[in-house]
C-alpha cells in the first residue's frame, strides 16, 4: 500500500504511534521456507592433518582432523603429560647420607626403587605389585620379600635423608639461617614422616576389622545400639530427676508460709468463688481493689464457706458441686465439646500439680488489677531469706564449700553473674517481662530481665522471684481455662433449668446418684486441695 | 577439540577373545565386527626343501604379508603355508626337508560354518593365551580386511590381552603387528583393565567370565595388579558342554545340528526326534562338536537362568517352565534344569554332570570365590575401594539373575565392605565391555603419547612392549 511514512510523534515509540493511530494494517510475517538453513557464520574448513606431541620423544606423527585456519604450535593434550618427579642423587650423596640409612639396602635396589617410584609415579601398590616381575628388574643385588611397607619406608627416609642434608650443606650458622628456611625444613621433613611400624599395626587392625564376619558385625551393631541407648537413658532419667527436683523446691519456696517474695498473688487459700458460689459472676471478682475487695471477695460468701465446710467434714468433697457437675456431665453426653474439655482440664490440674503436694492453686485476679494477699499479713513487708539451690564442691584445702547452683556451672572464659540467673524459658519471656515491669523492676538487659546490680544476694532473690513468677503464669493460664469451662458449664445449666423449669430440675439433681466421672474426680480433687489450704486461710486469720 | 578429551586418530581395536572376536574404530560405542573366533582349516600336506636363514626370513615374511593382503581365505593357499610353515620352523628350529603341513582357512561366520569334507575348527587361544597363530593372524586379517576394510598401515592398531600374558607371547604380537600388518602405531592393553575403562572406572574388581576362562583381577588407577589374578577353565563352553552330557545323561538325547538334517518330522514332547539325517562323509570331530556347541548355545541363551539366591530345588522347580526344541525336532519342557546348569559357575564342584579329561584334578571354585580370593590378595587398605566397584565382564555373565546373584554371594562371604557391582545395562555392551574399554582408550587425547610408534619397535626391538605396555 502506497502511504506515505505517518509522522513520528516525538517522544513515542513506533509501536505505540501504531496503536492509537487507526487505519493501521497489521504487519504479517510469513514464515519462509528455506531448503537450506543459513548459519551466520560461514562453515570452517577441516582437514585431516598430521600432528606430532612434545611428550613423545619419536615423531609419531598420527592424524586427526583439525580445523584447516587454526596452527597449533604443541598438540593439545601434550600439557597433561605431567611427570612425578621422585627423588635423585648423586654418588657423593648417596655415600654420604643414604647408604648409612639402612645396611640392607644396596645401591642397586635403591636406584631400581626410584626408578619404579619414577616409572608408576610414586603409585606404591603398584610398585610394591610389579617390584620383582618388571623387566627392568635387576637380577642380583634385590632382598625378596620387600612388603609394600617396606619399599615406602625406605622411599621416605631417602627423602628426608636427603632434604636434611641438602639443607645442611648451606655451612651456615644455625644462627644466621632465617626462621623461614628452618621451618620450610621442618614442613618438609614433616611431609615426608612415615612410621613404618604405626602402619603395620594399622593395616593388622584393619584386617583384623574387615576379616570380621557377619555374626561379629552384626552382635557389634547391637551392642553400640544397645550402649548408646543406656546413656540416651541415664540421660534422661537425669534430666527428668532435675526437672522434678527443681519443680519441688519452686513448690518449696513457693508455697512454703515464709518464704515467697513480695508478689501479691493469692493461691488456692480460698475456694474459688466462680465454683464456690453460682451467683458470683466472674465480672464480680475482677472489680474488687484493695484490701477491702478482697475480704469481701474472697472466701467472703459466708453460705458457700460453710457448705464447704460441711461436706468436708463428712467426705471430704463438696457434694453439691460434685452433683452439679455431674448432672452437667451427664446431661452433656451428647455433646462432645464438653466430654472432651472435661477431662482435659482434669490431665491439666494434674499436670501442673507439683507430685508431692496436691494443691491446685488458682489465681483469682488479672494483672491488672492484682488482688490482695488474703492470708498472711505481713506477708507483702517482710524481707525474707532466699534459700537458693546449693552444690557442695569438696576442695582438698577447705574442705566443702557451698556454692550456689547457678555458679557451680562454670563455662569457659569471662561471664557475668547475671548470666547466669536461671534461663526463662522463651514462650514464657514476654509474660514475665510484663509481670516484672508491674512490679516496678526495671531490666537494663531488654531481652532477659536482668537485675540492675548484680550481686549475689540480688541475684539470689532475682532467682527466686523468677522461680515464683513462672509458676505462677502457668497457673493463671490453668485457672483460666477452668474458669471459662465453668463458666460455659454454669451457661449450660441455666440453659437446661430454663427448659424443663426449675422445679423439675431441682427434682432430677436430687435424683442424681453421686457420680464418679473423671470430670468429678478432677473436680473432687481440686476441691479438696482448695478445701484443705482455705482451713489453713481460716487458721491464720483466727 | 579440547572439549570432551577425546581426540579420534582412526585408531583400530581388537578384541580376540576364545569365542568371539570384535573389532571395529575407536570412539565409536559398539565394534563394526563381530563374528566367533573358532576358524575352520583344512590341512594339507606340502613338500619343503630348505629352511632359510634367520635374517633373511624378516624380509622374506613381509614380502609374503603384503602377498597375503591381497585376498583372504580362499586364494591363500601359498601365502598362509608359508607363513605356518616358517613360523612353525621359527618356533622348532629343526629339520631340514620334511612334509609340511599347510593350512587353507575360512574366517567368520559365514565361512567356518559351511560344511567341507574334513574341514577342522580351531580356535586361536588356549587358557586365555595365544595358542595358535596362523588362526589369530587370520582373525586379524579377517577382521581388518574383509568386516572392516581398511588398511591397517594407515591406522594404530590396539589390542587387548589376558591378564597373565607372557612376555614372549607380547612380543610374538608386536612383532605380527608391525611386521605383518605394518602398523603405524600399536598398543597392548590387558583386559581387566579395559573392561574397568568401559564401565568407566580405573579402579575396581574386574570379574571376567568368558567363554574359555573365568578369571578376577584388581585393576588400581589403569594398571592389572598381578598378585591378585585368579583364574580358571571356566566358562561358558563348559557350561554348553555339561548341558549337553545332562541331556545325555537323562534324556539319552545328542543333539544333531543344522547341518546334518535332511529333513525333520514333528514329534511329542521328550520322544526320539524323527529326523533323516545326511551322514556326511569327512566330518570331522572338531566341526561337529562345534555344531553341537552351537546348538548348545541357543539353548543356553534362551532358557537358562541363575537363581537370585542359593540353588534350591524345590524353589527352582517353582519357577515357570520353559520349552525348548532342538534343531532336529527334540523338544523339552525345561524346569530345575535351566537353573541347575548355570549353578555350575558358582559351585562347579556339585553341579557339574561329567568332568572333561582336561579338568581332572583341577581345583575348580565358584566365580565369587575367584573374586573373593583375588580382593583378599590385595592390600587391605584397597579392598573396601575395590569391592565398591566390582566390575563383570564376559559374555558368560550374561545368564539372566547372575547379576544379582553374585552381589548377594559376595555380600554374604564379605560383610564388612559395601560391595556393588558395575556392569553395563545392556547386553549388547556387556558383551564387548573390553572392546568398549579400548576404543574409549584409544580414542582419549592423552593417550596417543602412549601408542607405540614403529619408530620405537625399529629402535628398541620387539622388547618396547615390555616397557611401555605396563
Amino acid at each position: 500500500m502506497a502511504q506515505k511514512p505517518r509522522q513520528k510523534a516525538p517522544g513515542m515509540s513506533r509501536e505505540l504511534t501504531s496503536l492509537y493511530l487507526e487505519n493501521q494494517s497489521i504487519p504479517v510475517v510469513l514464515e519462509q521456507f528455506q531448503a537450506k538453513p543459513k548459519f551466520g557464520t560461514k562453515a570452517e574448513r577441516w582437514v585431516w592433518r598430521a600432528f606430532k606431541s612434545s611428550a613423545r620423544d619419536d615423531g609419531l606423527a598420527l592424524h586427526h582432523w583439525a580445523k584447516a585456519n587454526e596452527e597449533y604450535t604443541d598438540y593439545y593434550y601434550a600439557r597433561f603429560n605431567a611427570k612425578t618427579n621422585p627423588y635423585q642423587y648423586t654418588d657423593e650423596e648417596y655415600e654420604k647420607c643414604i647408604e648409612p640409612l639402612d645396611k640392607g639396602w644396596s645401591r642397586t635396589e635403591t636406584d631400581y626403587l626410584l626408578h619404579m617410584c619414577r616409572q608408576f609415579d610414586l603409585r606404591f601398590i603398584i610398585i610394591h605389585d610389579r617390584y620383582y616381575s618388571h623387566t627392568d628388574c635387576p637380577n642380583s643385588g634385590i632382598e625378596s620379600n620387600r612388603t609394600l611397607e617396606d619399599l615406602k619406608d625406605r622411599y621416605y627416609a631417602i627423602g628426608r635423608a636427603l632434604t636434611q642434608y641438602r639443607a645442611g650443606e648451606d655451612s651456615r650458622d644455625p644462627e644466621d639461617v632465617p626462621l623461614q628456611t628452618t621451618n620450610k625444613l621442618a614442613d618438609d621433613l614433616a611431609l615426608l614422616r612415615f612410621d613404618k611400624d604405626k602402619e603395620l599395626e594399622r593395616k593388622k587392625y584393619l584386617e583384623a576389622l574387615f576379616r570380621r564376619t557377619k555374626e561379629e558385625i552384626e552382635e557389634e551393631e547391637l551392642l553400640t545400639a544397645e550402649a548408646r541407648r543406656i546413656e540416651a537413658n541415664e540421660r534422661r532419667l537425669v534430666h527428668e530427676r532435675e526437672v522434678l527436683l527443681q519443680s519441688h523446691a519452686m513448690f518449696e519456696e513457693a508455697t512454703g508460709s515464709a518464704v515467697g517474695p513480695p508478689i501479691k498473688v493469692q493461691y488456692a487459700q480460698t475456694v474459688d468463688p466462680s465454683l464456690a458460689s453460682p451467683a458470683t459472676t466472674p465480672t464480680a471478682e475482677a472489680t474488687p481493689k484493695g484490701r477491702k475487695g478482697a475480704a469481701a471477695d474472697g472466701p467472703g460468701d459466708p453460705a458457700s464457706a460453710r457448705t464447704i465446710k460441711r461436706q468436708k467434714s463428712t467426705h471430704g468433697t463438696p457434694a453439691p458441686l460434685r452433683v452439679r457437675a455431674g448432672s452437667v456431665a451427664s446431661r452433656a453426653q451428647g455433646s462432645p465439646g464438653v466430654k472432651v474439655r472435661s477431662p482435659s482440664v482434669s490431665d491439666m490440674v494434674r499436670k501442673s500439680a507439683s507430685p508431692s503436694r496436691s494443691i491446685a492453686p488458682s489465681i483469682k485476679s488479672e494483672q491488672g488489677n492484682l488482688s490482695p494477699v488474703f492470708g498472711d499479713p505481713t506477708f507483702g513487708t517482710e524481707i525474707h531469706t532466699v534459700k537458693p539451690a546449693v552444690v557442695e564442691v569438696e576442695t582438698a584445702e577447705v574442705g566443702t564449700i557451698v556454692v550456689p547452683q547457678r555458679d557451680a556451672r562454670l563455662g569457659p572464659g569471662v561471664f557475668l553473674r547475671s548470666d547466669k540467673l536461671h534461663p526463662i524459658p522463651k514462650n514464657k519471656l514476654d509474660a514475665v517481662k510484663q509481670f516484672m515491669s508491674q512490679l516496678a523492676l526495671n531490666s537494663p538487659n531488654t531481652i532477659w530481665p536482668r537485675p540492675v546490680m548484680a550481686t549475689p544476694a540480688v541475684c539470689d532473690r532475682f532467682d527466686s522471684l523468677q522461680s515464683i513468677i513462672i509458676p505462677l503464669l502457668d497457673f493463671k493460664k490453668t485457672a483460666d481455662k477452668l474458669e471459662t469451662e465453668v463458666q460455659v458449664l454454669r451457661a449450660r445449666k441455666r440453659m437446661l433449668v430454663n427448659d424443663i423449669g426449675e422445679d423439675k430440675a431441682e427434682e432430677i439433681l436430687n435424683r442424681l446418684p453421686p457420680v464418679s466421672t473423671s470430670t468429678a474426680g478432677a473436680r473432687h480433687q481440686r476441691k479438696g486441695s482448695s478445701a484443705s489450704s482455705r482451713r489453713k486461710s481460716r487458721d491464720s486469720i483466727s | 577439540m579440547p572439549t570432551y578429551g577425546g581426540d579420534e586418530v582412526n585408531a583400530l581395536v581388537i578384541d580376540v577373545g576364545s569365542t568371539w572376536t570384535r573389532a571395529g574404530f575407536a570412539g565409536e560405542d559398539l565394534p563394526k565386527a563381530y563374528f566367533p573366533s573358532h576358524v575352520g582349516y583344512l590341512e594339507s600336506e606340502v613338500e619343503v626343501s630348505e629352511t632359510l636363514d634367520s635374517p633373511k626370513e624378516n624380509d622374506n615374511a613381509a614380502t609374503s604379508s603384503a602377498a597375503a593382503t591381497s585376498d583372504q581365505d580362499v586364494e591363500m593357499g601359498d601365502a598362509s603355508a608359508d607363513d605356518a610353515q616358517k613360523h612353525e620352523e621359527a618356533t622348532n628350529g629343526t629339520s631340514k626337508k620334511s612334509k609340511k603341513k599347510m593350512r587353507q582357512f575360512f574366517v567368520g561366520d559365514t565361512e567356518s560354518a559351511v560344511w567341507r569334507p574334513g574341514m577342522e575348527i580351531g580356535g586361536p587361544l588356549e587358557r586365555g593365551l595365544v595358542k595358535d597363530w596362523d588362526i589369530y593372524e587370520k582373525i586379524w586379517e579377517h577382521a581388518f580386511k574383509s568386516q572392516l576394510r581398511v588398511n591397517p598401515e594407515e591406522h594404530p592398531v590396539m589390542v587387548n590381552e589376558a591378564a597373565w600374558n607372557t612376555s614372549e607371547l607380547r612380543t610374538k604380537l608386536i612383532e605380527m603387528a608391525f611386521e605383518k600388518f605394518q602398523c603405524p602405531a600399536f598398543y597392548v592393553c590387558k583386559n581387566p583393565v579395559l573392561a574397568a575403562f568401559g564401565t568407566g572406572r580405573h579402579t575396581g574388581l574386574v570379574l571376567d567370565v568368558g567363554g574359555d576362562m573365568a578369571s578376577a583381577c584388581a585393576v588400581y588407577e589403569g594398571f592389572c595388579l598381578t598378585k591378585t589374578i585368579q583364574k580358571q577353565e571356566l566358562g561358558g563352553e563348559l557350561v554348553s558342554s555339561q548341558i549337553m552330557e545332562k541331556l545325555k545323561d537323562d534324556y539319552q538325547y545328542e543333539p544333531t545340528p543344522l547341518f546334518d538334517i535332511k529333513s525333520k518330522a514333528p514329534v511329542d514332547i521328550l520322544q526320539k526326534p524323527d529326523v533323516v539325517r545326511y551322514n556326511r562323509e569327512g566330518t570331522t570331530a572338531s566341526y561337529l562338536q562345534e555344531m553341537r556347541l552351537r546348538a548348545m548355545l541357543e539353548f543356553k541363551e534362551t532358557t537358562c537362568e541363575v537363581l537370585e539366591r542359593p540353588f534350591n530345588a524345590d524353589y527352582a522347580n517353582n519357577k515357570p517352565l520353559k520349552p525348548f526344541e532342538f534343531p532336529d525336532g527334540f523338544n523339552i519342557s525345561l524346569g530345575a534344569m535351566r537353573f541347575a546348569m548355570p549353578e555350575i559357575l558358582f559351585n562347579p564342584n556339585q553341579f557339574m554332570v561329567k568332568r572333561p579329561q582336561r579338568l581332572e584334578g583341577a581345583n575348580l571354585v565358584g566365580i565369587h570365590e575367584l573374586a573373593i580370593k583375588s580382593a583378599m590378595s590385595s592390600d587391605v587398605d584397597l579392598r573396601p575401594q575395590l569391592l565398591n566397584s566390582v566390575v563383570l565382564a564376559g559374555g558368560s555373565s550374561l545368564f539372566p539373575g547372575l547379576v544379582d546373584r553374585l552381589s548377594l554371594t559376595l555380600q554374604q562371604s564379605i560383610a564388612s565392605s559395601r560391595i556393588k557391582m558395575y556392569c553395563p545395562n545392556s547386553n549388547t555392551e556387556r558383551k564387548v565391555t573390553a572392546w568398549l574399554g579400548g576404543s574409549v582408550l584409544a580414542s582419549l587425547g592423552t593417550f596417543h603419547q602412549l601408542w607405540i610408534s614403529r619408530a620405537e619397535y625399529d629402535e628398541h626391538g620387539a622388547s618396547i612392549v615390555d616397557k611401555k605396555c605396563q
